[in-house]
C-alpha cells in the first residue's frame, strides 16, 4: 500500500473508532438499568433489528474469509448462501422469533442462559450453559480478532514486526487489535446493547456497499459471467457445479452454518431486544433481503478472484485461498476506494464482536454473580460493566500471543456452544415433554462428543501442536478416519443430541416443569401469533 | 428496445452458469419473497 493509501486507511479506522466513541455516549443516554445494557430495553424497531440479526450472522469477517471456500469450491459455495438465508434466517424468524420475544418478556431473562434455566426451571442449567458460553465467547472473540491479521497482511504487506516472547507480531495488527479493544470496552461498558445496535447498522451499510463494489468491480475485470466460467471450467470443470468440487464437505459447511445459528446465543438474544412482534415480522424481510444481497455476492469473489490470477491479471499474482478477497479489492478497485473499503472492512471486523463480548460478560455477571449472591440489577451492571472490560482484554492479549491450545480451541467454538443450548432451546419452544436432566445431560453428552470428533476424526492440525503429526499421517490416512473425518463435528454432536433429549425426557420424568407451568408458557407463546 | 436487451441478458447470465448453480441462486430468491408473503400473510391475520 503506498504512503498516501495508508493515510486513508488509518483516517478512516479512525474516523469510524471516533464515530464509535460519540455513538457509545448517546447510547449512555438510553441506557439506565440492566434490561437497556443488555436488551436495548426491548425497544428496537423492525429496520435495526433486522439488519443487526443480518450483521452478527454475516459478520464483515465474511466477506475475507469467505474467499477460502468460494476459491477452493468453485461457484457452488452460492448454495452456502441460499440455505443460510432459507434456513438461518427465515425458519429462525418465523419458528424462533415470536415464540423467543414472548417468552424472553414473560420470564424477564435477557441472557440465553437465563431462558433455558427458567423453561425447564432448574437453576443448574443456568450455570452450565453460562460456563460454556462465557469460556467459548471469549474464544470465539480471539479467532474474529485473529482473522484480521489476514487482512492487515495484504494492507501492509512490509509492515515491521515486534516479538512478544516466541510470538513475533505486525505492528499494524498489534494497534489495531489494542485501539479497537480499548475503544470497544469504552463504547460498550458506557453504551451497552443500545451502542452495539446502532454500529451494526453502520457496518451493514458498508457490507453492502464493499460487497457489491469488489463483485461488479471483479466480474468486469474477469470478461463477464462468461470470462469468470470459461476460466473457471478450464482450472476444473467441478468449480462450476454444485456441490462438484467441495464434494460432501461443502454440504456439511452449509449444515454447519445455516443450523448452527439455531444455538449461537449472539443471534438467539437479538429476540429480546425487539420492541413488538411487528419488529419481528418485518425484521424478517429486512434481515433476508440485506442477507441474501450480501451473500449472494460475497460467495462469488473467491472464485473471482481464482479466474482473475489464473488470467494473469495484474496485482493478482500473491492470491491465494486465504487472502484472496483483499488482494481482489486491491487489484480491481481504484487505489483511494480500495484504501477507503479495506478501512472500513476492518474496523467492522474488529466490532463484529461486540455482542459477542456482551454475552460473554453477562455469562459470568447475570449467570453466575447475580444468580448466586442475588444483588440488585444496579449492582450486576456494574459487574456486567466490568466483566466486559476483562473479557475485551484477555481477549485481545490472547488474539495477540495467539497460543497453540487457543488457535485449537477456536475450531470449535461453535460446535461446542450449539451442543449445549440447541436441542434444549428448540425442543424447549416446541415439546411440553423435555425435562431439565435431559436438557443438561443431552447437552454434556453432545459436548463430548463435539470434542472427541474433532480430536479423533478431524484433529490433524490438533495432533500437530502436540507433536503428534507422524501419529496423525498413519491415524488420518485409515479409509474409515478418512470418511467419517469429513462429516463435521456439529453434525455428529446434533445428532446425538436429538436422540439424547427425548429418550432422556421419557426416562427423567421427575424433572419436568409442572403441567399448569408448561400450559401457562405454551399459551403466552401461542399468543405470539396475534399480537401486534 | 431496453427491456429487450434486459430480458436478453437475464437469459444469457442464466444460460452461462450451469443449472445447479442457478438453482441455488432462485433457492435465495425465492426465500425472500417467501419472507415478504409470509410477512403480509402475518400482518393480515394480526389485523383480522
Amino acid at each position: 500500500m503506498a504512503a498516501g493509501d495508508e493515510i486513508i486507511f488509518w483516517t478512516v479506522l479512525i474516523v469510524y473508532l471516533a464515530f464509535l466513541a460519540i455513538a457509545g455516549i448517546f447510547a449512555k443516554k438510553k441506557t439506565k438499568t440492566l434490561e437497556d445494557f443488555m436488551v436495548a430495553g426491548r425497544k428496537i424497531g423492525p429496520l435495526l433489528l433486522g439488519l443487526s440479526f443480518g450483521v452478527t450472522y454475516f459478520s464483515a469477517v465474511m466477506i475475507v474469509g469467505g474467499g477460502l471456500q468460494s476459491w477452493i469450491w468453485g461457484l457452488g459455495v452460492v448454495w452456502i448462501a441460499s440455505i443460510d438465508v432459507l434456513v438461518g434466517v427465515f425458519l429462525v424468524f418465523v419458528f424462533f422469533g415470536g415464540r423467543t420475544k414472548s417468552l424472553g418478556k414473560h420470564f424477564e431473562s435477557m441472557t440465553v442462559p437465563q431462558f433455558i434455566s427458567k423453561r425447564y426451571e432448574d437453576p443448574k442449567l443456568q450455570t452450565f450453559t453460562s460456563i460454556v458460553i462465557l469460556f467459548f465467547e471469549t474464544i470465539y472473540l480471539v479467532s474474529i480478532y485473529m482473522g484480521l491479521a489476514v487482512l492487515l497482511s495484504v494492507i501492509f504487506p512490509t509492515a515491521a514486526s515486534i516479538t512478544i516472547g516466541t510470538v513475533t507480531v505486525s505492528i499494524p495488527y498489534l494497534v489495531s487489535v489494542v485501539l479497537c479493544g480499548v475503544i470497544t470496552i469504552i463504547y460498550l461498558t458506557v453504551g451497552g446493547a443500545h451502542g452495539a445496535i446502532w454500529t451494526d447498522a453502520v457496518e451493514s451499510v458498508i457490507m453492502l456497499v464493499g460487497v457489491l463494489l469488489i463483485f461488479f468491480a471483479g466480474i468486469i475485470a474477469v470478461g463477464g459471467f462468461t470470462g469468470l466460467t470459461t476460466t473457471l471450467g478450464s482450472i476444473d470443470p467441478d468449480l462450476l457445479v454444485f456441490p462438484g468440487e467441495g464434494g460432501i464437505g461443502l454440504i456439511g459447511y452449509i449444515l454447519v452454518t445455516s443450523f448452527g445459528v439455531w444455538g449461537m446465543p449472539q443471534m438467539i438474544s437479538r429476540f429480546y431486544t425487539a420492541e413488538k412482534q411487528r419488529s419481528i415480522k418485518w425484521g424478517l424481510v429486512i434481515s433476508c433481503f440485506w442477507a441474501f444481497i450480501v451473500a449472494i455476492f460475497a460467495w462469488f469473489n473467491g472464485s473471482i478472484a481464482r479466474a482473475l490470477q489464473a488470467q494473469g491479471y495484474p496485482g493478482m499474482a500473491s492470491a491465494n485461498p486465504t487472502n484472496a478477497v483483499p488482494v481482489l479489492m486491491a487489484a480491481v478497485l481504484p487505489s483511494v476506494l480500495a484504501g477507503l473499503f479495506l478501512a472500513a472492512v476492518t474496523a467492522a471486523s474488529l466490532t463484529t464482536g461486540e455482542k459477542v463480548i456482551m454475552i460473554a460478560a453477562s455469562g459470568f455477571s447475570i449467570d453466575v454473580y447475580q444468580k448466586r449472591t442475588k444483588c440488585s440489577d444496579d449492582q450486576a451492571l456494574k459487574v456486567t460493566r466490568l466483566t466486559t472490560l476483562v473479557v475485551v482484554a484477555v481477549a485481545v492479549v490472547l488474539a495477540i500471543l495467539q497460543p497453540d491450545a487457543v488457535l485449537a480451541l477456536c475450531m470449535f467454538a461453535w460446535s461446542a456452544m450449539a451442543a449445549v443450548i440447541l436441542v434444549p432451546y428448540v425442543f424447549g419452544l416446541f415439546w411440553k415433554g423435555g425435562t431439565a436432566k435431559a436438557a443438561l445431560y443431552s447437552g454434556a453428552a453432545s459436548f463430548i462428543v463435539a470434542i472427541m470428533w474433532k480430536i479423533i476424526f478431524r484433529g490433524g492440525s490438533l495432533w500437530a501442536m502436540v507433536g503428534g503429526s507422524g501419529a496423525w499421517a498413519i491415524w488420518g490416512s485409515l479409509e474409515g478416519v478418512v470418511l467419517l473425518g469429513q462429516w463435521h463435528e456439529f453434525i455428529i454432536s446434533q445428532v446425538v443430541a436429538l436422540i439424547a433429549f427425548p429418550l432422556i425426557s421419557m426416562l427423567t420424568k421427575d424433572s419436568k416443569p409442572s403441567a399448569e407451568f408448561l400450559n401457562e408458557i405454551f399459551s403466552v407463546m401461542k399468543k405470539s401469533h396475534t399480537e401486534e | 428496445m431496453y427491456k429487450n436487451n434486459l430480458i436478453k441478458r437475464k437469459k444469457s447470465v442464466c444460460q452461462m452458469l450451469d443449472w445447479t448453480i442457478s438453482l441455488g441462486i432462485i433457492v435465495g430468491i425465492l426465500t425472500v419473497v417467501l419472507a415478504v408473503i409470509w410477512t403480509l400473510w402475518q400482518e393480515k391475520k394480526g389485523g383480522g
